[in-house]
């Protein structure tokens, strides 16, 4: 396993991040048959006897959890032990049916998923190492909701078990990131390998969770906790860090704590409860027999999806694609898929992805609704750039034809034809159009022989007459040719 | 129909032959039963709560029967009242654990081994008195009265299903469940004079089964008659696909092969003798004169001695106290059970009240099993315990290469008197020195009645190896062919 | 190192268990009784014995498949509002 390469860093910030994943793609909870979509149902109804721990229920493992958590793990590198255990955390809290949690602990054996692993940055030229801890399965609390704004003045709680028992993968990295953007690199490829595996979508709200560890200058360290998306954790970094800062040029100590992210007025703040230490007590979980997975790993292995790293040096082999431009169709996975369907239609793959990144990109990211690849499917964009190499559009026109096509979804050849934008001139009409303007252009013509400049004015008016349907620098050449050289 | 008490003691397996071919009512022995129980109960306090619909079904099945149709010739149960440790989850029948915790609680879903017993016709009674979440070995810590001896009501009926035990004893159901986890359906037997199974670890689903302590208990059986016993047995095991410690075994019948093994000539039997050592002279007396019968049978007794014997109880009790603590971390009102209105108090101070109704046995297990799991002593307490438990496993299962089954007292003493063991914890665990083995190991262990010396009840015990019920079921319908012991009081 | 009073109210605090003054010398002695019987483990060596635990193969557990509960959790809760369960505030 590769050490981290650590760059030195004259701020000497040292980050870790703890990260719970839901399965999302599970169809039922982790010890229970009930449904995993428990989002938007009314409270207290996505629920079962074992999930609400009633007295005489015993977990069901499911096995397909444990199939993702192994991909998991081996997406990531880690080493996988031949039997799973499963422990339970002890703690009383209104969230947790049971007053404990079923999950994995390694203090007394090797008993979770994956351990000593890691996932590569690119960092530009520098290839940057983030190891991963460990990697466990475990099962999620209910949900707390308090009666008013203001936990302290709230009465009671109410509590929603629907969540209570959704199958959690969690992934602990070592403090190996330097900086607030290596973790936001970090966890957009984390979103990604999970998104390629299939097994979390992390944009579902609630999805994922991630706690980190702060700490700056070897000053104590500091737990962010709450923090509710991918999103909102390089803003709880930045803050944090920038609060440490403060503290120790006022000369205070940074104290050693948890704190927990406010993503509505974005800063950090001290946990509300008194964080006593806390006696999990551990010991294994007697009702889940140990479980063998030897030879499963293998097989999960080789019917593993391709991983993004893979899909980006495949890009770069099939379709000469460049890094940079194969990185950015990978990170987004509908835009990579769509971008190998527009090349089985016409195999200009280059052309496509630059259409694909520097103008249909543009429209998607845009597209609250997600209405545009509705409308723009491959043929199109095949179609559009197959008009293009056969020069019977130009790029200007492409780029109109674009905008059209994505508000009504007409395909390339019937907008051309639709909206009269004809094809492109053949060399013996611009010939005509071009003579016909020396001839009632007198003045610029004769400017045009002292003055390069001249020829744009020229080029304009010819471009004019032919309804832009003329490669500008064929008619330069044209123009030059014959006012030049012929007369 | 002539009324008839003794009728009340009938074998399950004969009551269900009668009921199926219409010659007794399952109504009228329904009521017969209920009538007892209305009479005797107050006497001995088997029961918490009875079933109302008790005579409807009884009702439903006479119905069925008349009906004529092919279906009750598979419900080998059919008609038989049967009485339910208040530990197991019956729907729509309150289910207390003998805790003020749970003192109003229903339960939406039936335990497996209930939904199996009703599919074969039998008809649930009641639910019977225990100790508070099955912590104790005499029903003396219950919070609905302790459970009196039927055959001496100074007495306890011992635990902690002395609820069932009782009930059986005094004619008050035909057949019982119950629970062992260190010797809980055993040690009743015992005392009471009827026979018990404790199964084979996963051999019948938990699922229901209130915990105590999840590794080592099971769903216990209870009954007059060895094939009454194999008669529960084939109705409830078999795979739970509700429970992931249920072992894949289905179908399997142990009644009609009863009278198979009709020479246990060449088997060996083995005795512990550090364990009979340490039994009181009364208890020794019987078993002595059990192991004569063995002999008549064709065993061959041999004494050996069992190096890990020393650890095993203070091994359970660690195991036990300490899965107890988490299992019972449940009850905090939130959710069911005994609560208070929250508004205004503060969750711990919530959650410490509502936990204060649990009696003080069951404090005393909770906190002591907090003790064995709290940091820094989880090395020396649960760990050992576990290895311990692994020894004496291993022991018994090399036992087992060369002897058929194990041999000793089911008690080290006869029944006590009410009172004479609740004031020192140690004095209590101790009689269930020769129980906890075959909890600890997983394996099977049957108690039959072999003597009553000066009016009280004294049980034979015999383990075997996993999954060998049938062998101990056979040789205890041998034993009891010879040696019939009274099993109910007049 | 015996059970003292202070010991067996942070196991009862750890616990969620309220005991009552009177109760807890007695509580305190029973409690150190039993940890002193247990003491005897202290003669067994790690190094006797594996644990033993049931295992299963992966392939032996529950599949991925849905199944809606239809009875009604909250028949037996006492403290709900509005479907929420009502519990006591955590602050």
């Amino acid at each position: 396993m590769p050490s981290s390469n650590n760059n030195s860093n004259n701020e000497r910030i040292k980050i870790g991040l703890e990260i719970h994943c839901q399965l999302t793609a599970l169809k039922s909870k982790l010890f229970c048959p009930c449904s995993s979509d428990y989002r938007g149902k009314e409270p207290n109804s996505n629920v079962c006897p074992i999930c609400m721990g009633l007295p005489g229920t015993l977990p069901l493992l499911n096995k397909k959890a444990v199939e993702y958590a192994i991909m998991i793990a081996l997406a990531l590198n880690c080493s996988i032990p031949e039997r799973l255990v499963f422990y339970r955390k002890n703690y009383f809290y209104p969230d947790l049916p049971k007053n404990f949690q079923i999950t994995q602990y390694n203090s007394y054996e090797q008993a979770s998923i994956g351990s000593n692993g890691y996932i590569e940055l690119d960092n530009g030229d520098a290839k940057r190492i983030i190891r991963i801890r460990r990697i466990q399965l475990e099962e999620d609390p209910g949900r707390l909701v308090y009666e008013s704004i203001s936990i302290d003045r709230a009465n009671y709680t109410l509590v929603d078990y629907n969540r209570a028992g959704i199958a959690l993968v969690e992934i602990v990295t070592e403090p190996d990131f330097n900086s607030p953007e290596e973790v936001r690199v970090f966890l957009n490829k984390l979103a990604s390998i999970l998104e390629h595996l299939g097994v979390c979508n992390t944009e579902l709200e609630g999805a994922v969770r991630c706690d980190a560890n702060v700490s700056f200058a070897d000053n104590a360290k500091v737990e962010i906790k709450n923090i509710n998306s991918f999103k909102e954790v390089e803003r709880a970094i930045v803050f944090e860090i920038t609060r440490q800062k403060s503290l120790l040029a006022r000369g205070i100590k940074v104290t050693s704590e948890t704190r927990h992210w406010d993503d509505i007025r974005r800063i950090t703040i001290q946990s509300r409860a008194k964080e006593e230490e806390q006696d999990y007590r551990y010991f294994p979980e007697q009702d889940i027999p140990v479980v063998h997975i030897a030879d499963k790993i293998d097989v999960i292995r080789a019917g593993l999806p391709e991983l993004p790293d893979e899909k980006v040096s495949r890009f770069v082999r099939e379709y000469s694609l460049q890094e940079h431009t194969a990185r950015i169709l990978v990170n987004n996975m509908h835009l990579a898929d769509f971008f190998e369907e527009c090349v089985k239609h016409y195999g200009n793959a280059r052309e496509i992805a630059n259409w694909i990144i520097s103008d249909l990109k543009g429209y998607i990211d845009r597209d609250k609704d997600n209405i545009v690849l509705t409308r723009v499917t491959p043929k199109h964009i095949a179609e559009l750039v197959m008009l293009i190499d056969s020069n019977k559009i130009n790029r200007s026109m492409a780029k109109q034809i674009m905008r059209i096509m994505v508000s009504n979804g007409d395909m390339p050849s019937s907008i051309v034809k639709n909206m009269c934008i004809d094809s492109i001139a053949s060399k013996d009409e611009l010939r005509e159009i071009v003579k016909r303007v020396i001839i009632e252009e007198e003045k610029a013509v004769k400017d045009a022989m002292i003055n390069e400049k001249a020829f744009n004015y020229l080029l304009g008016k010819v471009m004019r007459y032919a309804k832009g349907r003329a490669e500008p620098t064929l008619v330069l050449e044209l123009l030059k040719d014959m006012i030049i050289n012929n007369k | 129909m002539v009324i008839n008490m003794s009728i009340l003691n009938i074998n399950a397996y004969e009551l269900v032959e009668d009921i199926s071919n219409g010659s007794i009512s399952a109504e009228d022995f329904t009521a017969r039963i209920l009538e007892r129980i209305s009479k005797y109960d107050k006497r001995i306090n088997a029961y918490i709560t009875l079933n109302n619909n008790a005579l409807d079904i009884a009702r439903e099945i006479d119905k069925e029967v008349k009906s004529n149709n092919g279906k009750i010739r598979s419900k080998i149960l059919l008609g038989v009242p049967i009485a339910i440790k208040d530990n197991i989850s019956t729907k729509g029948i309150r289910t207390t654990c003998a805790s003020k915790v749970l003192e109003d609680y229903i339960p939406v879903y039936d335990a497996t081994v209930v939904s199996r017993i009703k599919a074969h016709g039998a008809i649930i009674i009641g639910k019977t008195n225990m100790d508070e979440f099955g912590m104790g070995s005499s029903t003396e810590f219950s919070a609905f009265g302790v459970t009196r001896n039927p055959w001496d009501t100074t007495r306890v009926a011992g635990g902690s299903s002395g609820g069932s035990a009782a009930a059986l004893a005094a004619s008050e159901a035909v057949l019982a469940l119950g629970s062992d986890t260190g010797g809980s359906v055993r040690c009743p037997a015992s005392f009471c004079s009827v026979l018990a199974l404790k199964p084979t670890y996963g051999l019948l689903s938990r699922y229901g089964l209130i915990s105590y302590a999840n590794s080592l208990e099971c769903v216990g059986l209870m009954a007059r008659s060895a094939r009454d016993l194999a008669l529960l047995l084939t109705a409830t095991a078999g795979y739970d696909k509700y429970d992931d410690t249920s072992i894949n075994i289905n179908n399997n019948d142990y009644y009609s092969n009863l009278d198979n093994i009709n020479s246990f000539n060449g088997m060996k039997a083995a005795v512990i003798k550090d364990i009979v050592d340490n039994c009181n002279d009364e208890v020794k007396k019987a078993f002595y004169d059990s192991l004569d019968i063995l002999k008549d049978l064709g065993f061959m007794i041999e004494e050996i001695h069992l190096e890990s014997v020393k650890y095993a109880l203070p091994a359970y009790y660690v195991i036990a106290m300490a899965e107890a603590s988490s299992n019972l971390a449940r009850y905090d009102g939130i959710r069911y059970g005994y609560t208070m209105q929250p508004d205004g108090i503060a969750w711990n101070t919530f959650y410490s009240m509502v936990r204060s109704m649990f009696g003080d046995e069951v404090k005393k297990r909770i906190m002591l099993g907090t003790y064995i799991l709290s940091s820094g002593y989880y090395g020396k307490y649960y760990m050992k315990a576990q290895i311990a438990r692994a020894l004496v496993r291993d022991e018994l299962l090399r036992v087992f290469k060369d002897y058929s089954i194990i041999a000793i007292p089911t008690m080290p003493i006869p029944p006590f008197k009410i009172g004479e063991r609740i004031d020192d914890p140690l004095k209590l665990y101790t009689v269930d020195m020769c129980t906890i083995l075959a909890n600890l190991a997983g394996i099977p262990a049957l108690s039959i009645p072999c003597a009553i010396h000066n009016g009280l009840p004294i049980g034979l015990q015999l383990m075997a190896k996993h999954l060998d019920e049938q062998l101990l079921l056979c040789i205890a319908h041998a034993f009891e062919s010879i040696r019939y012991v009274k099993r109910c009081v007049d | 190192m015996p059970l003292d009073v202070d010991k067996v109210k942070h196991l009862a605090y750890l616990a969620r268990i309220s005991i009552d003054d009177e109760s807890i010398d007695l509580y305190a002695k029973h409690m150190d009784k039993v940890i002193e019987y247990f003491n005897i483990l202290d003669e067994i060596n790690s190094a006797d014995a594996e644990p033993y635990r049931i295992s299963k193969h992966i392939e032996e557990f529950r599949d991925d498949i849905c199944i809606i509960n239809n009875e009604d959790m909250l028949r037996i809760a006492k403290n709900v509002k509005e479907r929420f369960i009502k519990a006591p505030r955590i602050v």
